[in-house]
């Protein structure tokens, strides 16, 4: 019926404005203890963001109906993710004499964000682990559902246990 | 040529179709998400630094 298709289509598009924001603001808060020489080698760019947002719902939504899933999994949520930011890369670099938080600040980024969607704290991920997980980034091949494989047992061992929710 | 009718085709063909290995009950939440995000932004900074601190 077109009123369904329409309704998914806002659905969709409402839930891919939150998730954009939702990225430039999580975007503000990384960058916000970085040295100002390193703020302004780069920037976020908008429209990057929103094809990031709207290409992750689009791919992960084909995958919840393949499988009848209602909601992915955070590790899903991650993988897929960490693969729309690394395919756009929407920070962009401002200048050619980067540092090395510059040069791989998408690769920083993705896995800020997957580390979040995860429930994993940074400070008890060994350095030598995070620093294979961007080189892998930087130079392998990407797969949403290989990265979520990762995650999960990333999850596994450095995972906190998920909160109750209140009703 | 003999040939199976669908109908007659086993149980497990039906729950292979229909696997999946975990289904979450559990709706995103943007602020659950952004809820201590700054903390995690900070802890994440100083991974990449201890990660890189020999350099590239």
């Amino acid at each position: 019926m077109p009123g369904d298709s329409d309704s998914g289509e806002s659905d969709f598009k409402a839930r891919a404005r939150l998730r954009e924001k939702l990225l430039i603001k999580s975007f503000s808060l990384l960058s916000k203890s970085w040295l100002q020489s390193e703020r302004d080698q780069c920037v976020l760019n908008r429209q990057l963001v929103r094809i990031v947002s709207e290409s992750y719902f689009k791919d992960l939504d084909r995958k919840k109906k393949f499988h009848g899933i209602r909601y992915a999994d955070s590790h899903k949520r991650a993988g897929y993710m960490v693969k729309w930011i690394m395919r756009f890369r929407p920070v962009q670099m401002m200048t050619e004499e980067a540092k090395a938080r510059v040069l791989l600040v998408n690769e920083h980024f993705a896995l800020t964000v997957a580390f979040k969607f995860l429930n994993i704290p940074p400070a008890s991920v060994p350095p030598p682990l995070y620093k294979n997980l961007v080189y892998a980034l930087r130079f392998r091949v990407l797969d949403a559902n290989a990265w979520a494989l990762s995650f999960f047992l990333l999850q596994s061992i450095y995972g906190l246990p998920p909160q109750p929710h209140a009703e | 040529m003999d040939t199976v009718a669908p109908t007659d085709l086993p149980e497990t063909t039906e729950t292979l179709l229909n696997w999946k290995l975990s289904n979450s009950d559990v709706q995103f939440s943007e602020e659950d998400f952004l809820n201590g995000f700054e903390a995690h932004a900070e802890e994440a900074n100083a991974l990449f630094d201890a990660a890189f601190a020999e350099g590239l």
